[in-house]
């Protein structure tokens, strides 16, 4: 246990194998038996700068940010973070992309599509500047 | 037809106004019916859409428009939410502060926070978090750098989160007083100063 608590590193406090990672690029889960010891996980350091969250879970919440990252791999970000911290700002952060997602939904007026079909055959589209979108 | 919610979603929270969002909305499908030839069978049809509709939406729409001011944002912390109410949790339920404030959150408050961001947030905000488009997509839609792009979703998200926190704020759902906002980056604030009140609250 207590070699576990010091890491590969060696460093106390600091998250063992923070440092390493897995081909995907996401940092080693550190030891299941490091449950609920944060403050020997590096709960806070200089180099995350935010309270209660580790280098690991900032690399994770970074991944979460990102719009590319799939509901499996945000599933297996999850199972990887230890510290109470880390895993309430995870949490936070995918409860308030998922509020920004349901909020910003518009249904659009029943008669837009009908208006865009007549507006398709009676326009000449052949005036319509394209121009700006040469791609 | 195709991506006719998503686009004008998208477009209403572009214009901030209904009627242009149909206008808009229309123009890109006109355009994009228009330009079916230039699109590579294979390639995203999606994410060609929603380029020509911010392509249009920048080159006519906002010229239309009173231009919104170019400002910059005040700088928030990261992980704002976090770090005001992580330590709470809501007794009756055992649910953390912040689930407990983004439930109450209406969204019509969401929606006004978004339209609320300047421009350039906004936009990238929007086809990132609501629309799901990857950053590479994003930098072609609006044609600046993939760095631009993470930089301007990183600060219109710590924007929307504060404004989130401050719309629970005055509706009385989170309980702070008014002077914790000192610090917190709402107006010409700085990092440093940001700090005081983030350990005030979080840790």
């Amino acid at each position: 246990m207590m070699s576990d608590m010091t890491g590969e590193s060696g460093i106390p406090g600091k998250l063992p194998n923070a440092e390493a990672t897995l081909p995907g690029g996401l940092p080693e889960a550190p030891g299941s038996d490091l449950q609920g010891v944060g403050f020997l996980q590096g709960a806070w350091s200089p180099e995350s700068a935010v309270p209660g969250v580790c280098a690991h879970g900032l690399t994770a919440i970074d991944e979460l940010r990102d719009p590319a990252t799939t509901v499996v791999r945000l599933g297996q970000m999850r199972a990887t973070l230890a510290c109470p911290g880390c895993i309430q700002a995870f949490n936070t952060e995918l409860k308030f992309r998922t509020t920004l997602t349901s909020a910003a939904w518009e249904t659009p007026p029943p008669e837009l599509s009908t208006r865009i079909s007549a507006a398709m055959e009676s326009m000449d589209l052949s005036s319509l500047d394209i121009g700006d979108f040469d791609f | 037809m195709p991506f006719m919610g998503q686009l004008y979603g998208t477009a209403v929270r572009m214009t901030r106004n209904p009627a242009d969002a149909e206008d808009l909305v229309q123009e890109t499908f006109l355009k994009g019916y228009r330009a079916y030839d230039r699109f590579e069978a294979g390639t995203n049809l999606r994410a060609w859409m929603f380029r020509i509709l911010t392509n249009t939406y920048i080159n006519s729409y906002r010229k239309k428009q009173r231009r919104p001011k170019e400002s910059d944002l005040a700088d928030v912390e990261d992980l704002y939410l976090y770090r005001k109410l992580g330590s709470g949790t809501t007794a009756s339920l055992g649910r953390s502060a912040e689930d407990e404030l983004l439930d109450s959150i209406t969204d019509d408050e969401v929606k006004t926070a978004i339209e609320n961001l300047p421009e350039q947030y906004r936009l990238a905000v929007l086809l990132a978090d609501v629309e799901g488009f990857a950053y590479k997509e994003i930098a072609q839609m609006l044609d600046i750098p993939i760095g631009t792009v993470m930089s301007r979703i990183h600060r219109g998200r710590k924007q929307l989160q504060k404004a989130l926190y401050e719309f629970g704020r005055l509706r009385g759902l989170v309980d702070e007083p008014d002077d914790h906002d000192a610090g917190d980056g709402a107006t010409d604030s700085n990092d440093s100063s940001n700090d005081t009140a983030v350990h005030d609250t979080a840790v």
